[in-house]
């Protein structure tokens, strides 16, 4: 029993000599001070001094942690909403320097020319909001309706993804909501390659100007259906523009346009020519002029004694085949 | 050989059993249009096994002079009559074809028609490959009976039946020798 009592007690630990603890203390280091002891072991420190590595915020998350926004002033709300703009850049703020204004400006003005849309922006500050009682929907409607159909960005100046955007009504069923939303989508994104403002206006206002491209091609012939309310003059000098855009037709020399014409008439022509000529040979009747024919072999009614083939061999051509021979005479 | 009898038959009669019904609609209708296309005529096809003795020209011959084709109307005779006959035993088809057709039609004519049904007949597809030969033959028909319009006489004269002997000596003594009379006199001279 004792010696039970005795297997199962722990040895005891060793003791330091404390002038001889003192003294590997002195020197640094004393060999399983850790282990060797009752004391608890100690945590490990953590690591300080090293620098976690995170991500710089992109230009998007700066705009969005602004604070939140300032509503435009009351004696700028008149520049902006009173009436359609004479140019396409609005910016009574001045929120762009003049020289950047004038590139814009001259940049809008080109598009304007080459496209059947016109691109109008209204430029507010990063942390601004149009006020509430200032309904977008109801301005556009209210100074695009009428003649050449645009497209209206509300932009804010370093913060592209709050921009929106809107199409006079003549066009707005021909351009789907979705196509709308990619367009603006694709033009924040492009905006977004750029840290600079401007330069994010620049690039931002470039995709924007592809995408009506295609917006055009959506609303051909809806855009001139909906151009009753446009005065004449307006309506004429759209046209003539839509005109002259089409490159296929401003090149096309006239003697191309006759010879084309031909061809087509020629082809129309040959087709009814055709298509009569079958019709007529479905409906004609044959009869052949009947002959006193001398009877032969004894048959009443009957001697043309035409054609044998046989179709027993894929090897050898109907034409070796012209003879019938029964399988026995056949080799193997 | 092969019984002096009438044969009551139809223009398509499958004793052989080689089409299905969507296939005899087929072959039925190309013969029905061939028969509004040339209104003095009708074509028929019969299928079925002869045996090793039965010869196929021979067949073809007698069965159209014995046949009573019922759904032919009867302003149409045999002589205005084609008949395709098939063996599907021994693997061989032919062509007949009536007095009507004797001027225009030769046996190369009827080769060239069953020819286009070769590569399907091989294959066992017969429908497919009557309705090609059926075609070529409308084809050929068309033509012929254009070129007889054209230039009756050509066709005429290979049909013409040979002048009797008597007739010539008769023709001689009145006076009036055939143009072949004059040179033999002259070689006789």
């Amino acid at each position: 029993m004792s010696q039970m009592v005795f297997a199962n007690s722990e040895p005891l630990l060793p003791e330091w000599d404390s002038a001889e603890r003192e003294k590997m203390k002195k020197e640094g280091w004393i060999a399983g001070s850790i282990l060797l002891t009752y004391e608890s072991i100690p945590e490990e420190n953590p690591e300080v001094g090293s620098p976690l590595k995170v991500e710089a915020p992109t230009a998007s998350e700066i705009a969005e942690d602004s604070e939140s926004g300032i509503e435009v002033s009351e004696e700028y709300l008149a520049d902006y909403f009173a009436e359609k703009p004479k140019e396409h850049l609005v910016d009574p703020q001045g929120l762009l320097e003049e020289r950047q204004k004038k590139d814009l400006s001259a940049f809008l003005s080109h598009h304007a020319k080459d496209s059947s849309i016109d691109i109008y922006i209204y430029v507010f500050g990063t942390n601004q909001e149009i006020p509430g009682d200032v309904r977008e929907e109801e301005i556009v409607e209210r100074l695009y309706s009428v003649g050449k159909p645009a497209l209206v960005v509300y932009y804010y100046l370093g913060a592209p993804q709050r921009s929106d955007i809107y199409l006079s009504p003549i066009i707005t069923d021909a351009v789907s909501a979705a196509e709308q939303n990619r367009a603006l989508q694709s033009s924040v994104m492009r905006a977004f390659a750029s840290v600079n403002p401007v330069e994010q206006l620049e690039a931002f206002l470039v995709q924007m100007s592809i995408r009506t491209y295609w917006m055009e091609r959506m609303t051909e012939g809806t855009a001139e259906a909906g151009m009753e309310m446009i005065p004449e003059g307006e309506k004429a000098r759209y046209l003539n523009k839509k005109a002259k855009a089409s490159p296929e037709e401003m090149e096309l020399p006239g003697w191309v346009k006759l010879a084309a014409a031909s061809l087509i008439a020629a082809c129309g022509a040959i087709l009814a020519i055709w298509s009569a000529r079958m019709c007529w040979h479905s409906k004609q009747r044959y009869r052949f002029p009947e002959f006193e024919v001398e009877p032969r072999l004894g048959g009443n009614h009957a001697a043309g004694v035409g054609a044998v083939i046989s179709f027993s061999s894929s090897a050898v051509p109907p034409a070796r085949q012209r003879d019938q021979v029964p399988n026995y005479m056949r080799r193997a | 050989m092969f019984g002096d009898g009438e044969v009551k038959l139809r223009s398509l009669t499958d004793a052989a059993g080689i089409f299905r019904r969507s296939e005899r609609e087929q072959v039925e209708d190309m013969l029905a249009r061939i028969g509004v296309r040339f209104p003095q005529m009708f074509a028929a096809v019969y299928t079925g096994s002869l045996g090793e003795t039965g010869n196929l020209r021979q067949f073809g011959f007698w069965l159209l002079n014995r046949g009573v084709f019922e759904d032919v109307p009867v302003e149409k005779p045999n002589e205005a009559g084609i008949l395709i006959v098939i063996d599907p035993d021994s693997k061989a088809a032919g062509m007949s074809f009536g007095y009507l057709l004797d001027p225009f039609f030769e046996e190369e004519d009827t080769f060239d028609c069953l020819s286009r049904a070769h590569s399907y007949w091989l294959e066992g597809r017969y429908a497919e490959g009557l309705v090609k030969s059926l075609l070529r033959l409308e084809k050929l028909l068309r033509k012929r009976c254009q070129l007889a319009k054209r230039d009756p006489e050509k066709y005429e004269r290979k049909v013409a039946m040979p002048v009797a002997v008597e007739d010539l000596v008769k023709k001689i003594r009145r006076g009036k020798p055939s143009a072949a009379i004059p040179v033999e006199q002259e070689v006789e001279r």
